[in-house]
């Protein structure tokens, strides 16, 4: 059982390294030929707005994905450093528990979202739920995670942190 | 009381350690729900949607991208060996060269952590070897990678820019002459202190034929600057545009002329870039709602009033705004505070007449002071963790390269012309 949780684990952190990647060269090769053609007179890209945003949108919510898993989304982290233990294991727990609330609206909210939105894209007439789905995709996700986050939280086990800085 | 609730609750949960975006995402939840009930819920994922879709933001994975590119692909060095070319000679050579290899970084990257963590680790190597101490290496290499948000190009800029609806090429050349005024205070403190402590001036480097290759290696780097400002500002391109541009110049030098950049690099700095994007991006998306419920709730009028009953002289406005951001900057992160705080700030300041770009580059500066402030200062962690100098020892050599920058703050703040004169000279109108 314990194998095959680590087996979907990783497969989640592979398909948001992979996804992330390819989202974000899609974004530089679609802007780039924006820019390029551009100086050639009378051809023009039309559309490309729309692939722009889906692929946007997919690289962030499946970036903060991978950042949920890794425990990796920044936090400040002092008062919970110098807090004693109990304190620490009530913090840990609180902050779970939140986690675990907002990425279960994410995941809920986002689904009724998804059934009444029905709409297309202007240009390219796409079918939009497969931009919005994004949010509610990577919030069920997230609700895994977290669930087990607070379960661990409340056996006292904290997570592994994988926090990385800013970027102002 | 309820406004109280809403704005004490989320910096509770911010310095309790929940995640930033979590936390502003939490706390629109809960105003949702409170005000109206659960079914105004789906108009949370519409706007945290929404959050994700403002084009000029797409400006953010390519800036970090062309900072990782340089970082990995030998431009950076190239950037330290002109600066030291230039001032290297002088007394504290090195520290000098430390603060103009961030002034011409800063032209390149957006980003004050790519600087302390790229240039940074040649920076405090090169220092550590010709005999500072690290401590003192350390602390200038924290605080010279501030300048580089407030030289454009600029992540932080381009995030105010969409939220607040301002031109980023204004916002982009209002930081010029801050940025060079940052540089040039941390400069003279760094002349006091190599006078009083004697240190080292660089080995000489006349124009000698090494000299001249250098320089002539590092000229096409040194060229970044001109492509991306050149190209926003001659209406070439959009400063979104300008970013691909960047990351794709940065690639070229990399890969086929500094030749160090290896095609097996690319997918672990490509990740690594939208990793970083996306820790940015998530909590922009999360303000979106709380953004949403603060307008909703009229918070930025009832601060408004709030301040207004303290005191309605200008320069006195301007002197507690600066304190509010100071002191939030010292605890929460930087872009978070942008996204908070501009809100909630923005509508005072044009109450009172402040030119909302010039409002910008002040609070921007705010954050770039909060990021070697401690206990929450981002730069000095990454600055300890890649000089193995503890936070105590740098935070210690931190306070008149602080004053410094706190002068220049406040020079910035009460002659708005050091900001504005640049944009209305090139032709970006006054927005009231």
């Amino acid at each position: 059982m314990m194998a095959l949780v680590d087996h979907a684990d990783r497969f989640v952190g592979q398909f948001c390294r992979w996804g992330v990647i390819l989202c974000l060269l899609g974004l530089f090769i679609l802007l780039g030929t924006a820019v390029i053609v551009r100086t050639i007179p009378f051809v023009s890209i039309s559309g490309y707005d729309e692939i722009v945003e889906f692929l946007f949108a997919w690289l962030t919510f499946l970036g903060a994905l991978a950042l949920w898993r890794e425990n990796g989304l920044y936090r400040v982290m002092l008062i919970e450093a110098a807090a004693p233990a109990p304190i620490r294991w009530l913090f840990g727990v609180m902050t779970q528990a939140l986690m675990l609330t907002f990425a279960l609206t994410l995941a809920v909210k986002g689904h009724e979202f998804l059934q009444y939105a029905g709409e297309r894209t202007p240009f390219l007439g796409a079918d939009k739920t497969w931009w919005y789905l994004s949010v509610p995709a990577s919030g069920a996700i997230m609700s895994i995670y977290s669930a087990i986050g607070l379960a661990r939280a409340i056996l006292g086990r904290s997570p592994q942190s994988s926090a990385t800085p800013g970027l102002d | 009381m309820f406004i109280a609730t809403i704005l004490i609750g989320l910096c509770t949960l911010i310095l309790f350690g929940v995640p930033i975006a979590v936390a502003l995402g939490f706390v629109a939840i809960a105003t949702m729900w409170y005000a109206v009930g659960p079914e105004l819920l789906t108009i949370f994922i519409q706007r945290i949607y929404a959050g994700t879709t403002s084009f000029p933001l797409l400006a953010i994975p390519f800036f970090i991208l062309a900072g990782n590119l340089m970082n990995t692909g030998g431009t950076t060095q190239r950037i330290f060996d002109v600066a030291h070319l230039i001032i290297g000679r002088i007394r504290g050579g090195l520290a000098h060269v430390n603060v103009l290899a961030s002034l011409l970084f800063a032209g390149m990257s957006g980003s004050a952590v790519a600087d302390a963590a790229g240039l940074g680790v040649v920076e405090i190597k090169a220092m550590k070897e010709a005999g500072y101490k690290p401590r003192f290496a350390a602390t200038l290499t924290a605080v010279s990678s501030t300048i580089g948000p407030i030289l454009p190009p600029s992540i932080p800029f381009v995030i105010y820019g969409s939220l607040a609806n301002v031109s980023v090429g204004a916002l982009f050349l209002a930081g010029i002459v801050p940025g060079l005024l940052m540089g040039l205070g941390l400069m003279a403190v760094v002349a006091v202190i190599a006078k009083r402590k004697g240190l080292p001036r660089g080995e000489a480097r006349p124009l000698t034929p090494v000299a001249l290759r250098i320089l002539a290696f590092a000229l096409p780097a040194l060229a970044m600057p001109f492509l991306v400002l050149g190209g926003i500002f001659g209406g070439i391109v959009t400063p979104t545009e300008a970013a691909v541009v960047a990351a794709a110049y940065a690639f070229i030098l990399g890969r086929f002329f500094y030749r160090e950049l290896a095609w097996s690099q690319l997918p672990e700095i490509v990740w690594e870039s939208g990793r970083q994007t996306a820790q940015v991006m998530f909590i922009i998306a999360a303000a979106a709602p709380f953004g949403w419920v603060l307008i909703q709730q009229r918070i930025p009028n009832a601060l408004l009033d709030a301040m207004f009953s303290l005191s309605s002289e200008p320069w006195v406005i301007l002197l507690i705004v600066n304190a509010v951001i100071l002191v939030l900057a010292m605890f929460i992160e930087g872009i978070a505070i942008l996204i908070i705080a501009f809100p909630v700030l923005l509508p005072i300041m044009l109450q009172i007449g402040v030119d909302p770009v010039h409002f910008g580059v002040i609070i921007v500066l705010n954050i770039m002071i909060g990021l070697v402030t401690p206990p929450v200062g981002l730069c000095l962690y990454v600055v300890s963790s890649i000089s193995n100098v503890s936070l105590s020892e740098i935070t210690r050599e931190l306070w008149p390269y602080l004053l410094a920058l706190i002068a220049v703050l406040l020079l910035i703040t009460y002659v708005p012309a050091l900001s504005l004169w640049l944009p209305h000279a090139l032709g970006y109108g006054v927005v009231r």
